[in-house]
């Protein structure tokens, strides 16, 4: 059957991109008492032909492990899940993620063309999908407000407002949290 | 020479991981003006007393989120504005073109918004995706508006072509708004297009080395005197600069120089651009 896995692949090292994106939006523009923390992963959508669901999981962790297309084990630490999860928000805040990716981007594309052909996976992978996951967390509790403010910082508008995409080349969309997901 | 019959004089921005500045203003110095390497991280009042500002190229900040978009929200990009404002000409290269689109200095049209985007580069050939990404290249390029209509074309000739470097990954204007691309073309801001070596305007690689739309190279604000250009001139103000293989006139004229020094230390095609600059605040002849 046709079955989605997702990979998360951060890095060991301190992020600088994840580190330079917060303190940009706390120290000039505006955002240093609300944004508690941003973090970012590396996220694949990868489409496989699975019997049931553990067999995906499993095709996903030999995916990740196995062909060094994903992760980099020196410095990548991946999880294997089903849909992107988040932790719990801590009292007083909020944690949401967004999903962001360049329009037209042809990496999902090639590593699939290189699983199927190159790497011998035929069709048991059906589809590559690429993006970044970046990860909020908010000293603000309400739940609406949360999500405006992430809103209005992930769309770049100009100089005062947004930082993460430019919504010309870029989509986004919300990375809606799914308990218990993790299998790797 | 400016109206006070002094040399022109001009910031030339570094960032961190801007990478040139040095040739940057070793060109501006070479058409005339007195250009100044000014840190980032200096007090953004102290650009005031310049009379132009050049973003050089590189990759400020690591490219970190995109190119450029950490760099446009810096303070010294604030003051950049509010003199771009005053009608000082700002001129961004590569990674400076891609901080003026992100701060919204260009297309300019609605006071600081986003309204393009500097892509990752896309070719296309036949309507086929032929390469994408990283590419650098000579090229050609084609003055698409008047050449008094932008304070960095004006030595130019009408129509004039210019062979001029490229070396970027993200150089692809774009927008989502339909038509927009043909509006600011048909109001002057569409200030270079990539072209063939005879002037031809063409959307296919490599004419067009980066799927740009239009195979726009240069855009301009309205007001002309902020520019933000993918290629880079200061690689092309020597007649050494220019390779001997380049088809066209530059290559040609690089041919026959050889062997001679004097003639290789003759301006190159990317010499007007920064001539343009060092007359800027003479009137227009």
């Amino acid at each position: 059957m046709d079955l989605s896995i997702e990979l998360l692949v951060s890095l060991k090292i301190p992020d600088v991109t994840a580190i330079t994106a917060r303190r940009t939006l706390q120290r000039r523009m505006g955002y240093a008492e609300v944004l508690a923390e941003l973090t970012r992963a590396d996220w694949w959508r990868i489409g496989v032909v699975a019997a049931d669901q553990a067999a995906a999981r499993a095709l996903g962790r030999e995916l990740a492990e196995e062909t060094n297309c994903f992760v980099n084990p020196n410095k990548h630490v991946c999880r294997v899940v089903t849909a992107v999860d988040l932790p719990p928000a801590g009292p007083g805040q909020s944690l949401l993620g967004v999903l962001t990716g360049f329009v037209g981007e042809a990496t999902g594309d090639m590593t699939a063309a290189a699983l199927r052909g190159r790497l011998g996976y035929g069709d048991r992978v059906t589809a590559v999908e690429r993006g970044t996951l970046w990860t909020f967390r908010l000293n603000e509790p309400d739940a609406d407000r949360a999500r405006a403010l992430v809103e209005e910082i992930t769309i770049s508008r100009g100089r005062e407002s947004g930082l993460l995409v430019n919504p010309h080349s870029m989509w986004w969309r919300w990375a809606e949290t799914v308990a218990d997901a993790s299998v790797g | 020479m400016t109206q006070n019959g002094g040399p022109l004089v001009v910031a030339v921005v570094q960032f961190p991981g801007s990478n040139c500045e040095a040739e940057t203003a070793q060109a501006l110095r070479a058409a005339g003006c007195r250009a100044e390497i000014f840190r980032w991280n200096r007090e953004p009042r102290e650009l005031d007393v310049f009379e132009a500002f050049v973003v050089g190229g590189g990759f400020s900040y690591q490219d970190r989120v995109r190119a450029g978009v950490i760099a446009a929200h810096e303070p010294i990009v604030g003051r950049l504005v509010g003199l771009a404002g005053e009608g000082r000409p700002v001129l961004g290269i590569c990674n400076g073109a891609q901080v003026l689109v992100e701060a919204g200095m260009v297309p300019g049209l609605a006071g600081g918004a986003v309204e393009v985007a500097l892509a990752p580069n896309r070719m296309t050939r036949d309507g086929v995706v032929v390469r994408r990404d990283y590419f650098c290249i000579w090229t050609h390029l084609r003055l698409g508006c008047a050449p008094e209509r932008c304070v960095f074309t004006r030595a130019f000739e009408r129509e004039a072509v210019a062979a001029l470097p490229i070396a970027h990954g993200e150089g692809r204007f774009l927008s989502r708004e339909p038509g927009l691309m043909e509006e600011l073309a048909a109001g002057g801001q569409v200030v270079w297009q990539y072209c063939d070596p005879d002037g031809s305007v063409r959307d296919e690689f490599p004419t067009n080395p980066n799927g740009s739309t239009l195979a726009i190279a240069g855009m301009s604000n309205p007001e002309g005197n902020v520019l933000a250009l993918m290629p880079h001139p200061e690689r092309a103000s020597w007649l050494r600069q220019v390779p001997q293989d380049l088809p066209g006139r530059y290559g040609a004229e690089r041919r026959a120089a050889q062997g001679d020094v004097r003639r290789l230390e003759s301006a190159g095609p990317g010499r007007k651009l920064f001539e343009s600059l060092a007359h800027a605040l003479q009137p227009v002849g």
